[in-house]
């Protein structure tokens, strides 16, 4: 009763609390409605605008590219490896700090300017921006550890060339945009670009990838890869043996070209100076040049094959009418022509096995400028090969009507005129296959889905062989080349079973003002090829060297011979090298190769060469036998290993040695096959009758001392003995 | 006087049910996230949540059974109490605060913010005060200047800590119930001004505060925190459109909109549930103003009918207050949705408030035919409505 008292007093004092009330549902009753249109509007018509901002800042385009297709070697070796790295992005819109606080913080880790990060983030439109491509994957670690806002690392791939020096001419290398500068990267950059693609990305809000939510993803298509003719082995000789010369002979500069004189294939093409293609920036532009095909020199004697040619193609020279040469001075057109001995009457091909330049001359004279003009342009001098690299030079090959009355005689011994290596290796080869200028190719072609090698269209190429020589000129040129390494000039190249067919040339370096020749500067070279009868190695080495080593007899010979040995050896080693051929690698290499070493093949190399690369891998080495080269080696090139494992190398000796060595099944073999192998041993053959190995002294497995003689009797009994005929 | 079996409002208690399933399931979809990166438990702010209600539902359940005499007998207490505690929180040692800002009394463990508490005092004391028989409300230094000097030392304190947002809010629920006790409007008008200026002094002299009611007319640039938060929450809701995107498929709450499962867990309910989902919950809060007010018309007396009130106007105040900030109708305030945003003094508070009104229901259930009989003859069909739903 008391309660309603005091309400009832209120009343009457303050009036009723009810009006009041109700005024104040009302108030909030309309405080309500506003929010409810509020809503209304926000939810229901603005809807859409705002949908859309949602998807702006949840979706985030992440460039993706496709992977740079792969370069092998003919036996489908990689050349090239698409390694692992990192490039670092940026999305602008997850920025906690200003583009002047990224830049200092990025600055040394990027080793880029402040002021070019700086202005790399205000430059670029949109969300997202490379701040820099393909750096070490540990600078992509150690840059998230500065902990800024919208950092993006992106896993990417960078070349690897895991044959360091090797083929580094050849191959070229990339830019950091992974665009091929030089070599075949350059030649085929658009066949190795990939087709980029991207994904579209779901981000939290803190600028982080959700990764269920991949909206949509527009795959890269990853770039094709080529299949070179090189092969390796040949070009990690060619690259180790022009080193070697190029020391010992004091070269700066030189090239080695070894091609396939029935195909026009180049299997190893190497320069010195080289450089390593990981490093590009480090080295010279002119230790970068591919010099075997983008230098043009006077050829010298080795040019001698010209006039020589247009002779026996000619009913002009009687080839069997010796020619006197003057003992070694004579006077024509009122200069003064050399030999450097002596000579005084010879046979013309003992001119040319000699080197004689005044009987060239005489004989070219009696010859004629037309023939030999016309035979010069069709071994194709003074134009480009059309080889698969860019830089090619034409080389240089002077038109009848501009010839001084001297051009006819400074041709004929190589001079006035200049030439590439390759050029001159093709008109060798042209010789060694019976008279086809080929194309030459340095690219097989296109590795097809399937592994099979597609050819690229090109339309330097010309599809058919030239026919320039005669057979029978071919033979009888060959004739005069094997004469010149058996008995002239090029004694140096000769090689223990095999025949040789070659020529050294000599040549002065033309003084940069063009005045006269330099003094001190010279070009000695050997061009040769073998077997003689059925040649299947064409070799080409060339020399800038000193006056003391200008002889290509002395310094470009020997180089010859060491590397046709080196070739002889592993290719009639099928056992040891063929067999282990690596099947194209799969896609994924560059992935796992994360954390793996790829065993490189380092089959045939030098054995110290090959040890320190594999240490330099993170590998272990052992090795069993002695000798300067590596025969074997396990595991095999392309397995992936891990940092401090083990790779066994099998050694070998060229040179005969004391030890023992196990005889060789010979039995089944064809004859040649079993001399190969017997080489490979150490061992001398004594050798009875024609066709397959029927017997074999001592019997396969025993315990035989290197060098001693072993008797290997064959189906057909003949008293010629193949192998005393075949080198004398 | 304990009563054994309290009448329940049921519609009332109903709509806080459905608020507080929507809570906990919001504040799972929206915190699971961050309680897996933080605690590795998903559950972990869902857990913490359920325990606060079931201790709020006990402090419900004990304050309906008290009658609510008694409680303003004991309001002087409860405000000397609370502004204790307040003054406490601003003297308090470093580690008895959270985060910095003195807006949580943390003791041993047990954290809750002084606030709260505070405006139910005053609204305990309002309630008591304002229906003492000799106060006559037509006398400025009768009716509005005590109230004044009680909101006035509250909400100084409030500010100090500072929190705008709830100082604003205190000022708010202090007018609006000054204004049923029937106080004059131009009284009311004095006091608003008087606020106006505090609150001009204060954006004067505290950057913090500027720099948030000036993110707010930068509105939809999403620059600074409060402009980004703001933005977030519109795209959130937007997004969200008519019917949403569906229960747990929020992307705003991956880290783009802060405070998902606390201040703006109403923009995570947008997103998801959509427009309707944000009508139903304002919906469930015009409820409880209907409830709230027609438990006030029909409370027995004065300090009932007043009690009743500024609890419904302080629940649905801050509820609206809420849905204005998310919706960028009003400056962020960081004040709480109550039952539904993650919390605990908000929660146990606004249900011992609740408890309160079940109260004063009960005893107001007897006296149903009294406030009834004025509406028969009243002409106004709202009075009709209000009364009857």
């Amino acid at each position: 009763m008391a309660l309603l008292n005091s309400k009832f007093r209120n009343d009457k004092k303050n009036g009723s609390i009810e009006p009041r009330l109700l005024a104040t549902a009302f108030m909030l009753f309309t405080f309500a409605g506003i929010i409810a249109l509020r809503l209304l509007y926000v939810q229901g018509i603005q809807n859409s605008k705002y949908s859309s901002d949602a998807l702006n800042q949840y979706l985030i385009k992440i460039p993706k590219d496709g992977q740079r297709g792969l370069i092998y070697d003919r036996r489908m070796q990689n050349l090239v490896l698409n390694e692992a790295c990192v490039s670092i992005g940026l999305d602008k819109s997850r920025m906690n700090d200003t583009p002047r606080v990224y830049a200092r913080k990025l600055s040394r880790l990027l080793s880029r300017s402040e002021t070019w990060i700086r202005r790399r983030i205000q430059k670029v439109s949109g969300d997202f921006v490379w701040l820099e491509r393909r750096v070490d994957t540990e600078i992509g670690s150690k840059i998230a550890t500065l902990k800024l806002q919208g950092i993006r690392i992106e896993k990417d791939t960078r070349r690897n060339y895991p044959h360091q020096e090797v083929a580094s001419h050849i191959l070229g290398f990339t830019d950091t945009d992974n665009r091929g500068i030089e070599g075949v990267e350059y030649y085929y950059n658009d066949i190795f670009t990939g087709q980029d693609g991207w994904n579209l990305i779901q981000r939290d809000g803190r600028g982080r990838a959700v990764p269920e939510h991949v909206i949509q993803a527009n795959d890269p298509v990853d770039g094709k890869s080529v299949v070179l003719s090189i092969d390796l082995i040949f070009q990690t000789i060619a690259t180790e043996e022009l080193r070697v010369a190029s020391r010992k002979f004091n070269a700066h500069s030189g090239s080695v070209i070894i091609l396939e004189p029935n195909t026009g294939h180049v299997l190893a093409m190497a320069n010195e100076p080289g450089y390593n293609p990981n490093f590009p920036r480090q080295y010279s532009i002119a230790s970068r040049r591919n010099r075997a095909i983008t230098d043009a020199f006077e050829p010298g004697s080795t040019f001698k094959i010209v006039p020589f040619a247009a002779m026996l193609e000619s009913s002009k020279i009687n080839m069997s009418e010796a020619v006197f040469c003057e003992n070694g001075r004579f006077k024509f057109n009122g200069r003064t022509i050399r030999d450097s001995k002596s000579h005084g009457w010879l046979l013309p091909m003992d001119v040319l096995g000699v080197s004689s330049n005044i009987g060239t001359v005489k004989l070219t004279k009696a010859l004629g400028s037309d023939a030999l003009y016309n035979m010069g342009k069709k071994f194709g001098f003074g134009k480009r090969t059309g080889i698969q690299l860019s830089g090619e030079s034409s080389g240089f090959f002077k038109d009848i009507p501009r010839w001084s009355s001297f051009s006819q005689a400074s041709l004929s011994i190589g001079q006035e005129t200049s030439v590439n290596s390759l050029q001159l290796a093709l008109a060798y080869a042209a010789i060694a296959n019976g008279g086809n200028l080929l194309q030459p190719r340095i690219v097989r072609g296109l590795l097809s889905e399937n592994g099979s090698i597609e050819k690229i269209k090109s339309s330097r190429e010309h599809a058919i062989p030239q026919r320039i020589l005669s057979p029978e000129t071919a033979a009888e040129l060959k004739r005069y080349l094997v004469r010149v390494v058996e008995k002239g000039t090029g004694k140096a190249a000769r090689l223990t079973n095999i025949k040789v067919a070659g020529k050294t040339g000599t040549a002065q370096v033309p003084r940069p003002d063009g005045n006269g020749y330099s003094n001190s500067e010279f070009m000695a070279s050997f061009v040769g090829f073998f077997p003689a009868d059925k040649p299947e190695y064409l070799i080409h080495v060339v020399l800038n060297t000193d006056r003391e080593n200008q002889w290509g007899s002395q310094s470009a010979a020997p180089t010859f011979k060491r590397i046709a040995e080196r070739i002889a050896v592993n290719l009639n080693n099928p056992g040891a090298l063929l067999t282990q051929s690596a099947s194209p690698k799969d896609k994924n290499v560059s992935s796992q190769h994360l954390v793996q070493i790829i065993v490189p093949d380092v089959r045939s190399r030098r054995f110290e060469i090959a040890e320190a690369s594999l240490q330099d891998l993170g590998l272990q080495t052992v090795f069993e036998g002695e000798g300067e080269f590596v025969k074997n080696q396990f595991p095999v090139s392309g397995t992936k290993l891990s940092p401090g494992d083990e790779v066994k190398l099998e050694r070998f000796s060229s040179k005969p040695s004391d030890g023992f060595n196990k005889m060789p099944k010979l039995v089944g073999l064809s004859l040649r096959e079993a001399l190969n192998k017997m080489a490979i041993a150490n061992l001398e053959p004594m050798v009875y009758g024609n066709g397959k190995v029927v017997r074999q002294k001592p019997a396969s497995g025993s315990a035989v001392k290197t060098g001693i003689r072993c008797v290997i009797e064959c189906e057909s009994p003949s008293v010629d003995i193949p192998y005393l005929s075949e080198v004398n | 006087m304990r009563i054994k079996t309290p009448k329940i409002d049921y519609s009332l208690l109903l709509s806080i049910t459905v608020l507080l399933v929507i809570s906990l399931t919001f504040i799972y979809t929206a915190s699971s996230t961050k309680a897996m990166e933080a605690f590795g438990d998903d559950t972990f702010f869902l857990q913490r949540q359920m325990l606060r209600i079931l201790f709020g539902f006990g402090v419900l359940l004990v304050i309906m059974r008290i009658d609510y005499h008694k409680l303003l007998d004991f309001s002087p207490i409860i405000f000397w109490v609370s502004l204790t505690l307040l003054i406490v929180l601003l003297v308090a040692p470093e580690e008895w605060t959270v985060r910095g800002t003195r807006r949580w009394l943390n003791i041993s463990g047990f954290r809750f913010q002084p606030s709260e508490i505070a405006k139910f005092a005053l609204i305990l004391m309002y309630a008591r005060v304002l229906s003492l028989p000799d106060v006559d409300m037509r006398r400025f230094v009768d009716s509005v200047l005590p109230q004044l000097l009680l909101t006035g030392v509250v909400c100084s304190l409030i500010i100090l800590e500072p929190d705008m947002g709830t100082t604003l809010m205190v000022f708010m629920i202090c007018i609006f119930m000054l204004f049923v006790a029937g106080a004059k409007l131009w009284h009311l008008a004095t006091v608003i001004a008087v606020g106006l200026l505090g609150a001009a002094v204060t954006l004067a002299f505290v950057p913090y505060q500027r720099t948030r009611l000036l993110d707010f007319w930068h509105s939809y640039t999403g620059k600074g925190e409060i402009g980004w938060q703001i933005k977030q929450s519109l795209i959130s809701l937007g997004n969200g459109g008519i019917t949403g995107i569906g229960l747990g498929g929020s992307r705003q709450k991956m880290h783009w909109l802060p405070d998902p499962f606390t201040d703006f867990i109403g923009s995570i309910i947008g997103e998801e549930l959509g427009l309707l989902g944000t009508l139903f919950l304002l919906f469930l809060f015009i409820v409880i103003i209907f409830r709230g007010f027609r438990i006030a018309l029909a409370a027995p007396d004065r300090e009932g009918q007043l009690l009743a009130a500024g609890i419904t106007i302080a629940i649905s105040l801050y509820a609206f207050m809420n849905i204005a900030v998310i919706t960028h109708l009003a400056p962020t305030t960081g004040i709480p949705i109550p039952f539904v945003s993650y919390g605990g003094s908000s929660l146990v508070m606004n249900l011992f408030g609740v408890g309160i009104l079940m109260n004063i229901n009960h005893h107001g259930s007897s006296k149903r035919r009294s406030p009834a009989r004025g509406i028969k003859n009243s002409r106004s069909i709202s009075k009709k409505v209000l009364y009857g739903l």
